[in-house]
């Protein structure tokens, strides 16, 4: 049988007559180009590959079922809650969030966040470097970026895990697990009582919408608030021009809403734990 | 102002947690750079 060879990028193809003929009416330019020269077929060459960590990862995880089972302990009863009662792992990094947030942030608006960001990444990312290889000197922001709030949740998740005994009450590895630790003697404040004592601001009320009475310092913990984001969405436009250009009107605003975001959680969390600060904004329907 | 030092630790817990997000973040984003350094030299 007469055997012709074609060169459509990589791959050589061996056909006989019959299929030359089928050859013959495909348009030339459906074959000119395949792919790169040094691509690989998925079936076998990544297919294959994907099985053999698929079996590794099963054969490591049978391993740790093995060694160290579920700790399931007895049917739950309401006269004996455990204490501390903790979320599955994989939840502590929520569940250590409520001890700094309100908790229709920590719970509702945080991983909601999180989740519509993470959805948002490949609309919002015009960067065309980086598909199918591995690459931090082409993408440096959003590696950054990423690393940074995965960190992030990995410690709340660690602290969560390791360092939160009885009552939720921090343990450090040496402190003894099963005494209970001392009463905090830390008083939490609101920014806006802060600012009300060290301002001199009158309590008075500037303005009343429905259950909401507005008060001066309020006022300027809403100018606080949103200044911040202000000056976060301001700065790298003014100073990275070319980032914003880069991205567009959309994708710019959408990209620092969420990076501010996130970098707004370990902030709050330390105006918490260093300047004993409750709630930067404070409203009837929710606090920050 | 109180012991930061003393429980609840304020002063502790803060340092443990910049301290380790930094080191998870540099972890995270070497390990991109060493993946990176390896796929080029196997090219």
């Amino acid at each position: 049988m007469p055997q012709k060879s074609v060169n459509p990028g990589s791959m050589e193809i061996k056909i006989d007559k019959k299929s030359d003929d089928l050859l013959a009416r495909i348009k030339k330019t459906a074959l000119k180009k395949i792919g790169p020269e040094d691509t690989v077929l998925v079936w076998p060459n990544l297919v294959y590959l994907e099985l053999i960590a698929m079996m590794f990862a099963l054969a490591i995880l049978l391993f740790l079922c093995l060694y160290s089972p579920a700790p399931l302990e007895e049917l739950a009863s309401a006269d004996t809650t455990p204490n501390p009662t903790k979320a599955p792992w994989y939840f502590l990094g929520l569940q250590e969030l409520l001890v700094f947030f309100d908790p229709w942030l920590a719970g509702v608006v945080l991983p909601s966040l999180i989740m519509v960001g993470l959805i948002l990444i490949p609309y919002i990312d015009p960067n065309p470097k980086g598909k199918g290889y591995y690459t931090f000197s082409e993408r440096k922001f959003s590696v950054i970026g990423f690393s940074f709030g995965l960190a992030l949740w990995y410690i709340l998740i660690v602290v969560g895990v390791w360092f939160r005994g009885l009552d939720w009450s921090w343990y450090w590895p040496w402190d003894d697990p099963h005494m209970h630790q001392p009463a905090g003697a830390v008083k939490l404040v609101d920014l806006q009582v802060i600012l009300q004592s060290t301002l001199g601001l009158s309590e008075t009320p500037v303005a009343t919408l429905g259950r909401y009475v507005v008060s001066m310092a309020n006022l300027i913990t809403w100018g606080i608030f949103v200044g911040y984001y202000a000056i976060g969405f301001a700065i790298p436009f003014l100073i990275f021009r070319n980032f914003y250009n880069k991205l567009g009107f959309v994708r710019y605003n959408l990209t620092m809403f969420f990076f501010l975001s996130m970098l707004g959680v370990p902030m709050k969390i330390f105006l918490r734990l260093l300047a004993d600060i409750k709630y930067v904004l404070v409203t009837p329907w929710f606090n920050i | 102002m109180d012991d930061l030092w003393a429980y609840p630790y304020r002063l502790g817990i803060g340092i443990f947690m910049v301290v380790g997000t930094f080191l998870l973040t540099v972890l995270f984003i070497g390990f991109t750079a060493w993946l990176e350094r390896d796929f080029k030299k196997d090219k």
